[in-house]
């Protein structure tokens, strides 16, 4: 079966070849192109991790211009009710390395990973700033690399502010909201939480702080501090324990 | 220049609305893709869309690599489809 679909697509390929050598336009550089590719070899169709990527800005209801690179929840949701749906997908590894962006919007995907029932790991790469934390916390298990950084702030609006009481309220409640989700996901405790979002003198323009690595690690936010080979392998250990568990119920 | 101002940048400058439908989600082999047009019949690859860290190793459809149109199922893009 596997021979089929290779051997259809290399015929597949072959068809293309002639349409772009008649080309006048293709260039030397593009037919070496053509002529030096070599085909990766199909291993299984299948990866029993897959992994998803926040990267950019985590996009809301307003679609961002093209020049923008974004996280969008529309792309993202569908790919995890696949990854739930699919029995042979038996881990999820997030990678972060994000500025933040909407709330409500990240929010929503941090739910969705927290509630999925395969292990989740999520490693912070460079940055995971802001709605980005949630999001870090929501898996299993999180990493830090030593040298990324996670910008805790309160949360603020852009845009026009009508009623401002309300609004005031309002932004006080979604505030609870996150601050909620990332007490209740990882080990830091309310006062840590908010004593970091809250200080002062350590962002410009701004209050909030912006902790490092190790320091992620040592308020409880973050999990461990490590890189892509640690996360793989505590994926790994989490698919194994699983296993174990359903093997369990079965006997 | 620094503005000093709430509003978000996209709307105190408005981006030219062409530039929204340059790109779009295609799915190639089964592999949903982020594609700009670079001609009539090409586009390129800008971003791949999966989940599946083994669709990233498929060269034929890597960032920058050109595809052509005609290779993609029913030219149909899943922005469209959501409409419809």
């Amino acid at each position: 079966m596997e021979n089929e679909t290779t051997r259809y697509e290399s015929e597949n390929q072959e068809d293309q070849q002639p349409q772009k050598d008649d080309k006048p336009g293709a260039s030397i550089i593009e037919k070496i192109q053509q002529l030096g590719q070599t085909n990766v070899p199909q291993l299984s169709n299948d990866s029993k991790i897959h992994c998803l990527t926040i990267i950019g800005q985590i996009e809301g209801h307003m679609t961002l211009p093209p020049q923008n690179k974004t996280t969008k929840y529309e792309h993202l949701i569908p790919q995890l009710v696949a990854i739930e749906q699919n029995p042979k997908i038996e881990g999820l590894i997030v990678i972060l390395n994000t500025v933040g962006g909407d709330v409500e919007a990240g929010l929503a995907i941090s739910e969705m990973i927290a509630s999925l029932s395969k292990p989740t790991v999520s490693i912070v790469l460079g940055g995971g700033h802001s709605i980005g934390v949630p999001i870090a916390v929501s898996c299993n298990y999180s990493f830090i690399a030593e040298t990324a950084t996670m910008t805790i702030h309160p949360i603020r609006l852009t845009g026009l502010v009508i009623g401002v009481p309300q609004t005031f309220e309002y932004l006080d409640k979604m505030q609870e909201r996150v601050v909620n989700f990332v007490i209740k996901h990882s080990k830091i405790t309310e006062e840590t939480f908010k004593e970091l979002m809250f200080a002062k003198g350590n962002l410009t323009r701004d209050i909030g702080t912006n902790v490092v690595g190790t320091d992620a690690v040592k308020s409880g936010l973050i999990d461990e501090v490590g890189g892509i080979g640690e996360a793989l392998n505590k994926l790994n250990e989490l698919i194994e324990l699983q296993k174990d568990q359903h093997k369990g119920l079965i006997q | 220049m620094i503005l000093y101002t709430m509003m978000p940048q996209e709307l105190i400058f408005p981006v030219d609305p062409a530039e929204y439908s340059k790109q779009r989600v295609v799915q190639y082999k089964d592999i949903p893709l982020l594609i700009e047009s670079v001609d009539e019949q090409h586009a390129m690859v800008i971003r791949v869309m999966s989940s599946d860290p083994q669709h990233f190793l498929d060269e034929r459809c890597c960032p920058g690599a050109k595809i052509s149109f005609s290779s993609l199922e029913g030219l149909s893009s899943s922005h469209e489809k959501g409409m419809v």
